[in-house]
């Protein structure tokens, strides 16, 4: 393309932005879903101190305690960065297990797992964007990471229905939606040898989602689902912001209309 | 007063004197203020809306893909590093829940279908917002393929090659001759467009 045409197109594009950005959300949208993101009752319920707080301490130090212990051995920092394949790695693992043994319950060791499946994810990632030898290992890791997450939902979703497992759950069903679509994208870059291991991963993942997303008791109550005390909620014509997203098999439920 | 409270907390916040510190309410979101995620949701919530009104078919899908985006940020600023733009972050949940959307949606009618007998009445102010002009250009919008979308959308929304790059997981090369192609695309479908 020449010089003049590539011109002639950047001056086309700057036309199209003006059309572009004749286009606003409307207020009335914008104010419902303000008002029902402030009123949601789930935010943050990660870092809402609750009454296990010195169990859940006992939890965060655990891993620290056990760092500490590796550094004066030498071994800590190399631990820490350490990805699927390096010899270190274990040690990192050891820390992790550490972590899942201390958590003072089930929902709590969800959340554990799950932010380590999501470690593993990124370690994933960091590999095949290094083109490593190792990916294949990073795979196994990660489906390993996976398939105790998907243990682990099977347990809660065995728990009586309260919000915090419900909250627990949702944030399972949410990252393993996020996996999926990462993952799909890693299949795409990954070398033919590591395409069976990936396929493996996402099978795993959509059977995190569908139980996570499927438990008994969270059809329809999800915690995303505001609640506002100051607004009641009109059943004959519920606001949209105010819908939960279904729940509904992998990948994830998005809100669209039937 | 509860009523005033409910008030203060709903209606948008008044634009500052000085350049909001987006890092400081992202800190501030993700220690569980609600408030500094309502500024973040201020600030963002035009982008996040402009991206998903050209990515799929309707203006009530774009409403439904807004909500989804902004109420799972929500659930996920406890993981959320406030360093990284909180529009990237906003972004990459908007790319899944229209990826998803269109996996989804996949069998359904056309996107000119769409336009002709749209499922849902627009309102006045989608009237307002979605002028001929509007309406033109997404249904040329909706002709690329899906990559040169996303990336037509994203340098539509002033955003960097860079920035783009990093959200796609593409080089930057090859960032712009997608856009140049899509443009080249566009110019076939829309003719010379008055600015």
């Amino acid at each position: 393309m020449s010089r003049r045409d590539e011109r002639e197109l950047l001056v086309f594009a700057s036309a199209l932005q003006a059309r572009y950005h004749q286009v606003h959300a409307p207020a009335r949208f914008r104010t419902q879903l303000r008002g029902s993101l402030l009123a949601a009752p789930v935010a943050f319920a990660v870092r809402r101190p609750s009454p296990i707080g010195r169990l859940a301490l006992r939890s965060a130090l655990a891993p620290i305690l056990v760092l500490a212990l590796l550094a004066a051995t030498g071994g800590g920092a190399a631990a820490a960065t350490s990805l699927p394949g390096d010899p270190a790695f274990v040690l990192k693992r050891g820390v992790e297990q550490v972590q899942v043994a201390l958590a003072p319950d089930e929902i709590a060791r969800l959340d554990t797992l799950v932010a380590q499946a999501d470690s593993r994810l990124a370690d994933l990632e960091t590999l095949s964007g290094r083109r490593s030898n190792a990916v294949s290992a990073g795979v196994d890791e990660y489906v390993a990471a996976s398939a105790r997450v998907d243990e682990q939902v099977t347990q809660v979703s065995a728990l009586p229905a309260s919000s915090r497992r419900n909250t627990a759950l949702a944030h399972a069903s949410i990252a393993s939606a996020d996996h999926l679509a990462r993952l799909q994208s890693l299949a795409t870059k990954l070398p033919d040898a590591a395409q069976h291991g990936i396929q493996r991963a996402i099978e795993v993942q959509q059977t995190v989602h569908g139980k996570s997303g499927n438990a008994p008791g969270r059809g329809g109550s999800l915690p995303l689902a505001p609640t506002s005390p100051a607004e009641p909620v009109t059943t004959a014509t519920p606001a949209r912001p105010t819908v939960t997203p279904s729940r509904g098999g992998p990948p994830s439920g998005v809100p669209g209309r039937p | 007063m509860p009523q005033r409270a409910t008030k203060d907390l709903n209606d948008p916040l008044p634009i500052p004197d000085r350049p909001v510190d987006e890092q400081d309410l992202a800190r501030r979101a993700v220690a569980g203020d609600r408030r500094a995620f309502a500024e973040l949701y201020d600030l963002h919530v035009g982008a996040v809306y402009r991206y998903a009104f050209f990515r799929v078919r309707t203006a009530v899908e774009a409403e439904d893909v807004t909500s989804e985006v902004f109420q799972r940020a929500l659930v996920a600023m406890p993981r959320y590093e406030p360093r990284r733009p909180f529009l990237a972050f906003l972004y990459t949940i908007a790319r899944n829940v229209v990826t998803d959307g269109l996996r989804r949606n996949r069998p359904q009618a056309s996107f000119e279908d769409a336009l002709a007998h749209p499922t849902d009445a627009p309102g006045p102010e989608e009237r307002a917002g979605a002028s001929d002009e509007v309406r033109e250009l997404r249904a040329a919008i909706a002709k690329l393929t899906p990559v040169q979308q996303e990336v037509m959308v994203l340098m539509l929304e002033d955003r960097s090659v860079k920035e783009i790059a990093q959200l796609t997981g593409k080089r930057e090369g090859t960032i712009r001759g997608i856009h140049m192609r899509a443009l080249e695309a566009l110019r076939e479908m829309l003719g010379e467009v008055r600015s």
